[in-house]
């Protein structure tokens, strides 16, 4: 039993390695948007103004919660024009759905870098909220890590929150 | 050339085009579905003699990537035509099951156009 709950101790303090997400950040971003990306301290969040945009990955099985991003809608447009090569001045379901594909493939090659996750943590399909000054609630979850960046211009945040069953 | 990228996102279908196009192969047509039922659909018309290649995404709505490479080779459907897989899913239980299923190339996201290049020169040659 001790060893079971050592092994639990050493998943969650692996998952709460920032250092694996920021370098996640850096490949997924600076890959596929062409774009550097650096730490930033202060947070996008959705109860900014004007338009936020939410891109939620439900997470399940060895890690049950959600990998979200969060981003100002310059951003997510800035984000979709790196990643089709084209630039994208309106917000339409192209950016949503840009948004989303990025958010998947951030979570899934953060979880790729945890051995424990890779084949034991599944990624829901994405989804994403629009809007202005809203809440996002969750449940109280024993690992939450909230990271930001900034890249070009524009800056998003990323909350990871799960419970490891 | 042509080839049938399979993915639920509009903008990954494209990143995927792109890639195949500086990949300086010339595929004069790049069809398109958004999940394996659309793809098979595709490969049962006059499509799958024309085709050369076929990418696909793994997790999608209504026939995920996996399912539709079993489906295909048990309908015998476009059987020459290799499939490279495109995916967040890098886990060795998902890379297994996709070769078992007939899947002759895996690629991560995220992905660089090089890296999309190794992987379909060598089975465009063989096709």
């Amino acid at each position: 039993m001790p060893q079971t709950l050592d092994a639990t101790r050493d998943l969650v303090a692996v998952i709460n390695d920032t250092a694996l997400i920021d370098q996640t950040v850096e490949e997924v971003i600076g890959l596929m948007v062409g774009a550097p990306v650096t730490v930033i301290e202060s947070s996008v969040s959705p109860s900014d103004a004007p338009i936020t945009l939410t891109a939620v990955i439900g997470l399940a099985g060895a890690l049950s919660g959600a990998f979200n991003v969060i981003i100002n809608e310059s951003g997510a447009r800035q984000i979709t024009s790196g990643l089709m090569g084209m630039e994208i001045t309106e917000l339409d379901d192209t950016v949503f759905d840009g948004l989303g594909e990025i958010t998947n493939v951030l979570a899934g090659a953060w979880k790729k870098k945890i051995p424990e996750l890779s084949a034991a943590c599944l990624l829901s399909v994405p989804t994403v909220v629009a809007g202005t000054r809203y809440d996002i609630h969750k449940k109280t979850s024993t690992i939450q890590i909230a990271r930001s960046y900034g890249f070009n211009d524009s800056a998003f945040t990323i909350r990871l929150y799960g419970e490891h069953p | 050339m042509r080839a049938l990228i399979i993915d639920d996102s509009a903008v990954m279908r494209k990143v995927v085009e792109r890639a195949l196009r500086q990949s300086g192969i010339d595929f004069t047509e790049v069809l398109q579905a958004s999940n394996g039922e659309e793809a098979l659909e595709a490969l049962r018309g006059d499509a799958a003699n024309k085709l050369n290649l076929i990418v696909s995404d793994i997790n999608m709505p209504v026939m995920d990537g996996l399912q539709f490479l079993e489906t295909r080779r048990d309908q015998n459907l476009a059987p020459g035509v290799p499939v490279v897989m495109i995916t967040t899913e890098g886990s060795e239980p998902f890379v297994l099951r996709a070769i078992a299923a007939g899947a002759r190339g895996y690629i991560c996201k995220p992905f660089t156009a090089e890296q999309v290049k190794e992987r379909v020169i060598p089975l465009l040659g063989a096709a």
